[in-house]
């Protein structure tokens, strides 16, 4: 009697870690193969035929539905260039460069992926649209108050920045070079 | 002595323990696509629904604005439009010009989410998109009798029966969206039927 007590502990004792191990590691991460550029993450993988299992629960379970490889990359940030965690109480500079592409766009979401609420409307600058001083070289202002030149407003809570390469050569077999993705740079906190 | 045999008392049931913890998790993970509620394909198959079809059969999604988004993560910078298939009603062909100027972005979902197809006009052939979905069986009867394929004409073997095909157009500026959605206008998804044999 005691052994079917215990047998039955041991399934739903099995049962509870097991939900609470896919839990954790669904929260933890966004599957295998992230490529790190400086404070950009991207994960190739989630474009194509070899997903991993961890990276497509990840992604079924947020409704995401991600770049393709046939189409360009996403890199994600949610620290800045000296990897303190992006907060929207802080006002922040984005500045050159960026890596050859055919388009890129640059959008600021909340931490779950969602659109910021604004008064401009303004939730990404595409690579068309951006205003650039003489020579090419350009910067974005990211920031909760109205600011002169690229304003990105954010909300006062931890947001993400995503950078989207458009039909870019950018090999990500060999690492690619921080210096060719934008810097962000923490400007000062209210 | 008394220790170590209470401790051996209760290994095996701790070893089945992690044992089952260890394939609930596995199994939870592998199924998460296939039971995940709120999916890429449930979203886009909802929003169909009430989105405007185009005379060319593509559902173009509403405009994402803040708390109410599609999809999380979504490039605010594009217009979108999707064309969901059920390859046993028959195959899916999308068609689409290309424009140099212009970013079209094509990308095949299967109803779990697997990116099986994607391109943008670049990989478009005299100026043209033409994507002809099948399952294994069907592309295979397609290629079987070529005579009648355009040869511009890319073949597609999707994993699942059921998924869909994501349509982004790029807006370059806010202003560019009534194009950017005409491009999208000009796209078309038709279901055809595979060829008798």
């Amino acid at each position: 009697m005691i052994n079917y007590v215990r047998a039955f502990a041991v399934m739903i004792a099995g049962l509870l870690l097991g939900f609470a191990i896919t839990a954790v590691s669904l929260g933890l991460g966004r599957g295998f193969g992230a490529v790190h550029v400086g404070p950009w993450t991207a994960w190739p993988r989630h474009g194509g035929s070899d997903i991993d299992p961890y990276a497509r629960a990840v992604l079924a379970r947020s409704g995401e539905a991600p770049l393709g490889h046939g189409q360009g990359l996403a890199f994600f940030a949610d620290t800045d260039s000296n990897g303190a965690p992006l907060d929207g109480r802080c006002d922040y500079r984005l500045s050159d460069s960026t890596p050859t592409a055919r388009f890129w766009t640059l959008g600021a979401t909340s931490a779950a992926g969602r659109l910021i609420d604004n008064p401009a409307g303004r939730h990404a600058f595409t690579s068309s649209e951006i205003l650039r001083r003489e020579g090419g070289a350009f910067a974005i202002e990211i920031g909760p108050q109205a600011r002169p030149g690229n304003w990105l407003p954010v909300a006062k809570e931890p947001f993400t920045l995503v950078l989207r390469l458009y039909d870019t050569p950018l090999d990500i077999e060999s690492a690619p070079d921080p210096a060719t993705f934008p810097k962000i740079v923490k400007l000062h906190c209210a | 002595m008394k220790i170590s045999r209470t401790y051996l008392d209760w290994l095996p049931w701790a070893l089945a323990t992690v044992c089952v913890a260890g394939s609930v998790h596995i199994v939870s993970v592998l199924l998460m696509p296939e039971l995940a509620p709120r999916n890429a394909y449930a979203r886009l198959a909802a929003a169909a629904q009430s989105a405007e079809t185009t005379p060319n059969g593509v559902a173009l999604l509403p405009r994402a604005a803040p708390g109410a988004e599609v999809m999380p993560f979504e490039d605010s910078a594009f217009v979108e439009g999707v064309c969901l298939f059920d390859l046993s009603k028959g195959m899916m062909r999308v068609r689409a010009d290309a424009d140099p100027e212009e970013l079209i972005a094509l990308s095949f979902h299967a109803r779990t989410g697997r990116v099986f197809h994607s391109a943008t006009d670049r990989s478009a052939i005299k100026g043209k998109i033409d994507v002809l979905v099948g399952d294994a069986r069907q592309i295979e009867a397609v290629e079987g009798e070529d005579e009648e394929a355009p040869p511009s004409q890319v073949h597609v073997t999707a994993p699942s029966m059921r998924g869909f095909v994501l349509m982004r157009s790029l807006a370059k500026r806010a202003s560019d969206r009534d194009r950017a959605e005409q491009r999208l206008r000009a796209v078309s998804c038709e279901t055809v039927a595979e060829p008798e044999s």
